[in-house]
């Protein structure tokens, strides 16, 4: 076990930089992208609300009227001001979709019929949002126009406007379609997505070239231990270090959610993320094999894990991605963890047999890999055994 | 003295190929997959569109077919606001299912709606649907109320189909928070500049290596040392930058029409990113590998908050701790970039350039301490 134990000899030395990467990438996680998700309901017709802000200079019925009646169908924010740069940053970052100001004079221009001065909302006039959100606008303004038309006073117009609001229309969701929303639980493994592939590349592929060193490797092929003993041994080695990375992603899980997550569900999710370490491991593999240079290791880990993160929706929502690119994702690993875990939150058990099936694929791209780094290793050795050297 | 050392840097940084072709490979791969990605979400999925409409008649209501043909109807081959299909029950709502259409209205005394999924497009459905509704509700209210003003509410309510507020835009720049993505993938690159620094940095530690131990009895101090191989590889990182902005550019990445503006922000990002790895480089207790460990941890750590990774990050920082996008190199990137996008005004752009200034001399001066004090004690 001499190739094993020099393995993790080396895992050792390294402990503070695993460290360094645990305890980044989990505040990561923990502190900044699993409070900017959003548990959702699968069963029932959610209703998009826009934000906004008010700023009403008049204080007269109709203006409270109109903030009150939007107040109730969208949600009212406070903004730090109402200035031009304040404004388009809170409207660029989706804080608000319309900002609505409400001049002095806004109910006598409504009596006589123009407003259009008096009031003015901020928004990107072509986007959904502030198309809904200016429509119902004029609708409450329409109704307290009708009111008044039919002899009511401007109170008793915007009350019965009000009314009006609050009504809504029976929607019903229909059988056959796929409501699910996304659980945190769901999220915080989809960016292990993206950050599994990077430590493991970061950490286990300095080990790996440190074991192919060449002095290393002539002194082990003279030995009386058989050239499939290293491998194997660098194997289980790896494996373990795996397993020891899904435990500790795994335990945090537990320690984060509790009870939210345990059973079967939480076996098979740790099953997933083990597979996908099998995959990164034999991209560390792959990588070790063309390069030792360390900033090309964290520039390859980096293209990789983030082009995969991109390409397969663990950073925008997958059913955003274009046609296209949903096809060529299916060619990638990512999208079968991510596909594996969908099956496990959304449709578990029925969906069983698919979740295998994606487990299966996931570690096939990692004998695909690894077969890849070995023709590749091989093509270098037989290169550099007749004078010439790889470029990487 | 400084043009010597100066040279061989240069030469040194140029002679490393595979350092060059990643460090180039790095953002123009992701810059490409990301617009093969997400290059389009942003009009397909926030942009109005025309909404495809089912309509199921189960009893007819000639009114709100009325509404229905208005709201159809562009002027001057504008886009219209739907585009309404009269189907059976049964191929509405498998059309439905299968994406063909936004929702089902269903047609009779009073209108309902089917939809798949609660989004913006179904609200607006919605929207229009109560609209229908809450009108003839209205219309009940005044015949109850006062029969006579009926013909005043409904020459009111023709008389009012135009919009009671004027819509203004604070910008005339880019509104895609996605390109927030494309900047994050730039300033990342800046930072990623730390490797090749952290690299040089330990060449000229004593502690670490055999060459530093050679540059530390050259007859050249440090400090210039330090500030030659600095220029060398921030002349390179810049290049590697400019080539970014431009390849951006050509393949339709919207970072506006500033270009030139940009590079400014990339030469103070890059100055930070080498300033970084010289800083994490020259700490003499830590080894190689956690010194590659640091800066890719660091790095990282810094651009997700900049909204690599998710989006609305930036802003909750900057509305609970402000302070830490003042400090943080790749917001203050990402953000010179949007400033440049949507602003007229160039006050933002020159504090964040600033800002950036600041910390690469900052990190500079203290990884020069730390390069002054070491005397070697410990060999």
């Amino acid at each position: 076990m001499q190739v094993f134990k020099l393995f993790f000899k080396i895992l050792k030395a390294n402990r503070i930089l695993i460290l360094i990467f645990v305890g980044v990438y989990a505040a990561i996680l923990f502190g900044v992208i699993i409070p900017l998700q959003h548990e959702g309901t699968a069963d029932t017709y959610l209703e998009q609300k826009c934000k906004f802000a008010i700023m009403d200079e008049d204080n007269s019925v109709l203006s409270r009227g109109l903030a009150e009646s939007l107040g109730t169908v969208h949600e009212n924010v406070e903004i730090s001001s109402f200035d031009k740069e304040t404004l388009q940053d809170e409207l660029y970052n989706g804080n608000i979709c319309t900002a609505v100001i409400i001049k002095s004079g806004f109910e006598d221009s409504f009596t006589r019929g123009d407003t259009e001065d008096y009031l003015t909302l901020y928004n990107v006039p072509t986007e959904n949002k502030a198309m809904l959100f200016a429509g119902d606008v004029d609708e409450y303004l329409r109704y307290v126009s009708g009111y008044t038309a039919a002899g009511f006073s401007m109170n008793d117009a915007c009350k019965a406007a009000g009314d009006l609001v609050g009504e809504t229309a029976d929607v019903r969701i229909i059988t056959g379609s796929d409501l699910t929303h996304e659980s945190v639980i769901q999220s915080y493994y989809k960016y292990l997505g993206w950050i599994l592939i990077l430590m493991v590349t970061s950490v286990i592929t300095p080990i790996l070239i440190a074991l192919n060193d060449k002095k290393l490797r002539n002194r082990i092929e003279c030995s009386s231990f058989h050239f499939s003993k290293v491998n194997g041994q660098i194997l289980m080695a790896s494996l373990l270090s795996g397993i020891g990375l899904v435990g500790i992603f795994t335990l945090l899980a537990k320690l984060y959610f509790g009870s939210a997550l345990g059973g079967f569900r939480l076996a098979l999710m740790s099953s997933n993320m083990l597979c996908y370490v099998i995959v990164a491991l034999a991209i560390a593999f792959l990588i070790s094999r063309i390069t030792s240079n360390s900033m090309v290791i964290n520039m390859v880990a980096n293209v990789i894990s983030l082009g995969m993160a991109f390409f397969c929706g663990i950073f925008v929502p997958y059913y955003l991605l274009g046609d296209g690119v949903q096809t060529v994702a299916r060619f990638l690993p990512a999208y079968w963890y991510l596909n594996a875990l969908n099956d496990i939150d959304g449709s578990f058990p029925e969906a069983l047999p698919d979740i295998i099936q994606s487990f299966g694929l996931q570690l096939l791209f990692a004998a695909v890999i690894i077969v890849a780094a070995m023709v590749i290793s091989n093509a270098v050795r037989e290169s550099s055994s007749t004078g010439y050297s790889s470029t990487l | 003295m400084f043009i010597h050392n100066f040279k061989y840097a240069f030469k040194q940084m140029i002679r490393n190929k595979a350092a060059i072709i990643w460090t180039l490979i790095f953002p123009l791969a992701l810059g490409s997959i990301m617009f093969l990605a997400f290059g389009n979400i942003y009009d397909s999925d926030h942009v109005f569109h025309t909404l495809n409409v089912a309509v199921v008649r189960d009893e007819e209501n000639i009114y709100f077919e009325y509404l229905l043909d208005e709201l159809s109807t562009g002027d001057d081959g504008s886009e219209t606001l739907l585009n309404v299909e009269f189907l059976d029950r049964e191929n509405a709502e498998k059309g439905t299912v299968n994406g063909d259409y936004d929702a089902v209205i269903y047609e009779g005394r009073e209108i309902t709606l089917g939809v798949t999924k609660s989004d913006i497009q179904q609200e607006i459905v919605r929207s229009i649907v109560e609209q229908y509704n809450k009108t003839v509700s209205m219309i009940g209210d005044v015949a109850k109320s006062n029969p006579a003003g009926i013909p005043a509410v409904i020459s009111t309510l023709s008389d009012s189909v135009r919009g009671y507020a004027s819509q203004e835009t604070t910008t005339d720049g880019n509104t895609d928070m996605y390109t927030n993505y494309f900047y994050a993938i730039i300033a990342m690159s800046c930072l990623f500049g730390a490797y090749a620094a952290c690299d040089f940095s330990e060449k000229l530690a004593l502690a670490a290596s055999e060459l530093g131990k050679r540059r530390s009895i050259a007859r050249c101090s440090k400090g210039l040392q330090a500030v030659s191989s600095f220029f060398a590889m921030w002349i390179v990182q810049l290049a590697v930058e400019i080539i970014t902005i431009f390849y951006l550019k050509a393949i339709g990445v919207n970072l506006g029409d500033k270009i030139l503006h940009m590079i400014p922000v990339v030469a103070a990002g890059a100055a930070v990113g080498i300033a970084l790895g010289t800083l994490i480089g020259s700490v003499p207790v830590l080894s190689q590998g956690q010194k590659a460990g640091i800066t890719t941890s660091v790095s990282l750590g810094l651009c997700v908050m900049a909204d690599l990774c998710a989006e609305g990050i930036k802003d909750m920082v900057e509305h609970t701790v402000p302070i830490l996008n003042r400090i943080n190199p790749a917001v203050l990137i990402s953000d010179s970039f949007y400033a440049l996008n949507v602003f007229d005004t160039y006050e933002r752009y020159f504090r964040n350039l600033i800002l950036l200034t600041v910390i690469a001399v900052v990190f500079l001066a203290v990884s020069y301490i730390i390069l002054r004090r070491d005397r070697g004690a410990s060999i």
